[in-house]
């Protein structure tokens, strides 16, 4: 294998290096040189992602390369040996969603320099956050599967950290566990889809595995369908875990324990949206087998629709945010589910423009109110941060989908998909229509219960400058990412056309007219609901709405399983465990002992016991060797 | 001939050092396992990735050689080793009484391991099984602080159950000549169906020493009392003994024999693995989580061996030092903890993070590296077992994986539990000094090189193995 | 009646027995030091009786005279016991003022 060097190898080594120095010598150098040198290591990743899509714009280099940095091992079935390398795989996908995670990740830095200050763990939170855009980096990089496991391991390490990082406070320490804990069921589940990748086919690396000739091979061979199913069910698994759908997303609500900052960049804009990567870069694989996509579809549907519900009733601002969060990647997975990866990226990119915008300007609320993220006793922010509240507002316009916003743009080009699409006959639009509609309304609820009504708060902390301006940039990006579609869909190639990249916001259709109106109703029904700090029913405490507030009883689904694991561990170690390492040993001693002090009573310490002992013994064996045992030998 | 000097060079000084004055003698041993560490990283390197090998007639009329050789199954034990025992004997506190006698029964315990890994001759390899019990037994029996005598006796009797029919299978070998003409390694053949009965004892033997449920009665008692740096040495080298044993014996000696008890030592092995998770979920005790955690992840490697294919002995290859270094390294964190007068039971502990904030960081890699995560050593060897078990033993396999979450929740409570949270009720310890933040980031470097460039440490592993499955 | 074997062996025998009744019911360790010598001086007498009266129909396994070296090695053997014998039962005596054998338990598990 010939290793070569990339300089994309530098977006993984900077922000490692960043991570590095700054967890070593960050106590030393003060809080401001910290925050320097974390943000500069991303934004010259990010520098270095730009000089990178250049060089392809300009065809100084390939558009699609595999790069292998060094050996990272081989495995071997009988004869067929597969070489792994830590390699980086660097294409339209890879570049765009680098420029994204180094791009936001740079300006949520920038954001966090000024937002966590008087923190006094900063420059572990630095160190974190650039351990995690180093691993993300590499999660998106990687050439193959068992390199993106390492990534996506490294972010999940991130994410338990910085979710976990008030660590004196237990709801913290319980939600990182559990984020954590989920997250590793999407590791098995893509090391599964390894092992049998290794066994079957032999070749783990993008570029051989998705390679058109190696597509047709497994096509034209029936006993693929056999084992295909894990293979794609295994990375579904990693998908699920990591990207919050059902079944395995209870760990995002209770991940808004860590900073805001974290929520925005790990929990909306990049990590979450790993699922949505890993399947659009394996997508041949996955039209290999169209049930497979079919069910991804409907999932992402079923996702979209149950997070919409959650987050309409939701009475802590990030919360609703996180619900929004699932409810967008169950777009993605829904676009992706019938084909329409162009615009699943899309949406991706959009996404995490306005949510992580969403996400710092709750970030400055909650500064602003002290620390208070209840929005019923929120309320009135608009006169205190007028700012703040105009780029919440397009954040909030954007991921309800208000025309000319990012969002959108992305949003009907999924709609657009999904009515296009034969799965399902039109359930899969209208479940995407109708949760569009819910979505604008749970937005500006939110929107309007934060900034509209009765000022609540004194004595309100005002943001400071790069706060603000960081959030102005993702402002403008929130608004203009949506005319770049184009562009989009042509750096995935001149090839495009009918391979499922192309993106078709067709937004003066018919169907989607009537989305936006929708739309647009719901936004207003929000503000007549809500505009004036009325009494909100939704917030109220009903059985009903409290079973939908808590997720619909997944979490105790989930409780009442680790439980019983729980229960069955104090089984075995207080049951078993004391039998095998405690009793049954000792038993076994003791049943010597007991013996030994049987037999010590035949010891009288009389010599004239053990004589006659000694001269029975001697007459028996004499006896028994003369008459019983052929004497007859010793006869004269 | 350097060969000779990397298991004199500690049994000599070990026995120098128990006439040693106490205050330079923990100079002297560390001194001593690292010129011992150079000599194996010497050796490595100019042997890699074929390995070294001498040998000497010792006492031919027993089929005994003085034979050691430096190959791709004990590559990386004989490295880690004295890196191990250099890492423990630094870390033991200077307050130990008796200082002089415990490092130097640390370095007998390290000269006696190295000769076992090393010997190419199965009586040598009998001989330096029993007698590292020598100095392991003196630690435990000498500086345990609860119940020692108890403990010793424990471990003495449950170890000798297993090795006594081992030395009667060894003298059957050698005197009925069905071994063959010596009892070298290179040279023994057996008749595929005489294989079988001679094999047990030495399986008894070894799962024993790992110890395999249901074997492992002695584990709980040994982690929790004995010393925590003689516990490091323990679980990081000692038990591997056992799984090196199986290794070399099972695949050199008894290749026939091993295939047959294959399944049925996949299904122990996999019952440890869950057995050990649960337990380690279900206990109040710092020491014994990671006693039960060890219990888990060592059966691991049992499994992998039991996959009999190259990526699965590979792949336990790397786990023996993966592991070794994650919960070597996690010993050392009891140990600086025990130096430091703090309790034993999890509920007592809580918000450890805020007086120790280095300490929080590294135990926290150590924690991440015994969970297997990915990019520390742990994962490329779990990656290969269960690659290579997953042809063999599907659904067995899954199970096994499943237990990778179950190692997530047990270790990371148990992490949490110590170090996050309000506070517990403990005597407000310090943070780490300096030589104990080093000696802690070894244990992560190695495991993170492990990680990163798996390949470099499979590859003599795998050049052995060629031809012998 | 003289020149057949059976005669001293079963002198011997008797010999044998009456120094093993009086080791076992007597409790002066003196008069038990007798009787062992009667026993060993027994043992002598069958020596020297298969010496005098070699098997005929066996092969012999070794010399005529090895009777009487035994004899003598017993004889050394049986000096140099007395001795010790006598040696430990004046400790005794010493320490306990008595040197009946019963009373000797201290080895009693």
């Amino acid at each position: 294998m010939n290793t070569s060097f990339d300089i994309m190898a530098l977006t993984l080594a900077l922000p490692l290096l960043g991570a590095f120095s700054v967890g070593a010598f960050g106590k030393s150098w003060g809080k401001r040189v910290s925050a320097f040198v974390a943000s500069s290591a991303v934004a010259l990743s990010f520098l270095v992602t730009l000089f990178s899509i250049f060089r392809v714009h300009l065809n100084q280099v390939a558009s699609t390369r595999s790069v292998d940095l060094w050996h990272w091992a081989s495995f071997k079935v009988f004869d067929q040996v597969t070489d792994v390398s830590f390699g980086l795989y660097i294409d339209a996908l890879s570049l765009t969603l680098m420029s994204v995670v180094t791009g936001v990740g740079f300006l949520i830095h920038w954001f966090s320099a000024e937002y966590m200050e008087h923190d006094p763990e900063y420059t572990r939170f630095f160190c974190l956050l650039n351990i995690f855009i180093a691993a993300m980096t590499l999660l998106v990089l990687a050439n193959n599967l068992a390199v993106l496991i390492v990534g996506w391991g490294g972010v999940g390490f991130a994410s338990f950290s910085l979710i976990g990082f008030w660590r004196e406070k237990p709801s913290a320490a319980e939600a990182s566990k559990k984020a954590f804990v989920m997250n590793v069921v999407g590791d098995v589940g893509l090391m599964l889809s390894v092992f049998v990748l290794v066994i079957k086919v032999g070749v783990l690396d993008y570029k051989t595995l998705l390679s058109d000739s190696q597509i047709q091979v497994l096509q034209s061979d029936p006993s693929t369908f056999v084992w295909l199913g894990l293979v794609l069910g295994g990375l579904l698994v990693g998908a699920y875990a990591k990207s919050a759908q059902l079944p395995l997303h209870t760990w995002l609500p209770d991940a808004m324990e860590g900073p805001t900052p974290v929520s925005a960049l790990i929990h909306a804009a990049t990590m979450v949206t790993a699922g949505v990567y890993l399947l659009v870069r394996m997508h041949p694989l996955f039209e290999l087998m169209p049930g497979m996509m079919n069910f991804i579809a409907i999932m992402g549907a079923v996702t979209a629709l149950f997070a919409a519900c959650c987050a309409m009733v939701q009475n802590d601002l990030k919360r609703v945010l996180a619900y929004s969060t699932m409810s967008q990647l169950g777009y993605m997975f829904l676009a992706v589910g019938v084909g329409a990866y162009g615009a699943a990226v899309f949406h991706l990119i959009t996404h995490a423009f306005f949510k992580a915008l969403l996400f710092l300007t709750a970030g400055i609320v909650i500064h602003t109110a002290h620390g208070e993220q209840d929005m019923r006793r929120l309320g009135g922010l608009s006169k205190d941060i007028p700012y703040t509240c105009f780029m919440f507002g397009v954040g909030g316009a954007a991921l309800a989908g208000i025309p000319l916003t990012s969002g959108y743009f992305s949003k009907e080009a999924i709609l657009h998909a999904a009515h296009e699409s034969p799965t399902s006959g039109g359930l899969l639009f209208l479940v995407g229509a109708g949760v569009a509609i819910m979505t604008a309304f749970y937005t500006f609820r939110a929107f309007f219960m934060t900034f509209f009504g009765p000022q609540r708060i004194e004595h309100p902390h005002l943001p400071g400058g790069p706060t603000v301006l960081s959030c102005t940039v993702l402002t403008v990006l929130a608004v203009v990412a949506g005319f770049f579609d184009q562009r989009l869909s042509n750096c995935f190639g001149p090839e495009t056309a009918g391979s499922g990249f192309e993106i078709h916001p067709e937004v003066l259709s018919a169907s989607a007219m009537g989305v936006t109106a929708m739309v647009l109703v719901a936004v207003f029904a929000a503000y007549a609901l809500y505009g004036r700090g009325q009494h909100d029913k939704l917030g109220q405490n009903s059985t009903l709405l409290n079973f939908c507030r808590n997720g619909l009883g997944f979490d105790q689904a989930y409780g009442m399983l680790s439980g019983g694991f729980v229960l069955l561990a104090r089984l075995a170690r207080n049951g078993l465990e004391k039998l095998l390492s405690g009793s049954f040993p000792e038993l076994l001693g003791g049943s010597f002992v007991t013996m030994g002090t049987l037999l010590k009573e035949t010891q009288t310490g009389q010599t004239r016991h053990y004589m006659v002992c000694m001269v029975v013994s001697v007459v028996v064996l004499l006896v028994y060797c003369l008459l019983l045992s052929g004497g007859s030998n010793y006869a004269a | 001939m350097l060969l000779n000097l990397v298991l004199a060079v500690p049994i000599f000084s070990g026995l120098a050092a128990y006439l040693m004055r106490q205050s330079g003698a923990k100079s002297f041993a560390a001194l001593i396992a690292s010129v011992q560490t150079l000599l194996a990283i010497y050796l490595g390197f100019t042997g890699y990735p074929q390995g070294v090998s001498y040998s000497v007639e010792w006492l031919p009329q027993f089929g005994l050689y003085w034979s050691l050789g430096l190959d791709g199954a004990n590559f990386l034990l004989v490295l880690l080793t004295p890196v191990i025992t250099w890492l423990a004997i630094l870390a033991t506190p200077d307050d130990t009484p008796k200082l002089a006698s415990y490092v130097a029964s640390l370095l007998l315990l390290d000269g006696f391991l190295s000769g076992l890994f090393l010997s190419q001759n199965l009586g040598l390899f009998y001989i330096f099984f029993e007698a590292m019990l020598l100095p392991a037994l003196v630690l435990i029996a000498g500086w345990s602080k609860v119940d020692a005598g108890k403990t010793a006796l424990k471990f003495l009797i449950y170890t000798m159950v297993g090795s006594l029919p081992m030395l009667l299978a060894v003298l059957v070998l050698f005197f009925t000549g069905v071994g063959g003409e010596s009892l070298e390694f290179s040279q023994m053949t057996l008749d595929p169906d005489k294989q079988i009965f001679l094999f047990y004892p030495f399986l008894l033997a070894f799962l024993v020493k790992m110890p395999i449920f249901p074997l492992h009665g002695w584990l709980p008692t040994l982690y929790k009392n004995a010393p925590p740096t003689v516990t490091a040495v323990i679980a990081a080298l000692m038990s591997k003994a056992g799984t090196y044993g199986l290794f070399k014996v099972g695949l050199v000696v008894f290749p026939d024999a091993f295939s047959e008890v294959s399944s049925s030592l996949a299904v122990l092995a996999v019952a440890s693995i869950i057995y050990g998770a649960l337990t380690a979920l279900g206990s109040d005790s710092v020491r014994e989580v990671l006693a039960y955690s060890s219990l888990s992840h060592i059966a691991m490697i049992a499994f992998g061996m039991a996959s009999l294919t190259i990526n699965g002995n590979a792949g336990a290859s790397l786990q023996m030092a993966a592991h070794a270094v994650a919960t070597g390294g996690l010993f050392l964190v009891v140990a600086v903890m025990d130096r430091r007068h703090l309790p034993d039971q999890l509920r007592r502990f809580g918000g450890l993070s805020k007086h120790c904030p280095r300490l929080a960081v590294l135990a926290l890699f150590l924690t991440l590296a015994s969970l297997g995560q990915p990019g520390l050593g742990s994962f490329p060897a779990e990656l290969f077992i269960l690659t290579g078990t997953w042809g063999r033993f599907s659904v067995l396999t899954v199970v096994a994986a499943s237990a990778i979450v179950l190692a997530a929740a047990y270790l990371l409570r148990w992490y949490q539990k110590l170090f996050t949270g309000p506070e517990g009720t403990y005597r407000k310890p310090d943070d780490l000094d300096s030589l104990e933040s080093f000696l802690l980031s070894v244990p992560i470097a190695l495991s993170l090189v492990m990680g990163f460039f798996p390949s470099w440490f499979m590859v003599p592993v795998r050049l052995w193995l060629e031809g012998k499955l | 009646m003289a020149n057949s074997p059976e005669f001293f062996l079963v002198l011997s025998a008797l010999i044998f027995c009456l120094g093993l009744i009086g080791l076992i019911i007597r409790r002066n360790p003196l008069v038990m030091f007798m009787s062992i010598e009667l026993m060993l001086n027994a043992a002598n007498l069958a020596f020297m009786t298969f010496s005098r009266f070699p098997p005929a129909n066996r092969v012999s396994l070794g010399s005529p005279s090895d009777g009487p070296a035994f004899t003598f090695v017993v004889m050394t053997i049986a000096a140099a016991e007395a001795v010790v014998g006598l040696a430990i039962i004046i400790t005794i005596f010493r320490n306990r003022h008595s040197v009946d054998v019963d009373a000797l338990t201290s080895l009693k598990g």
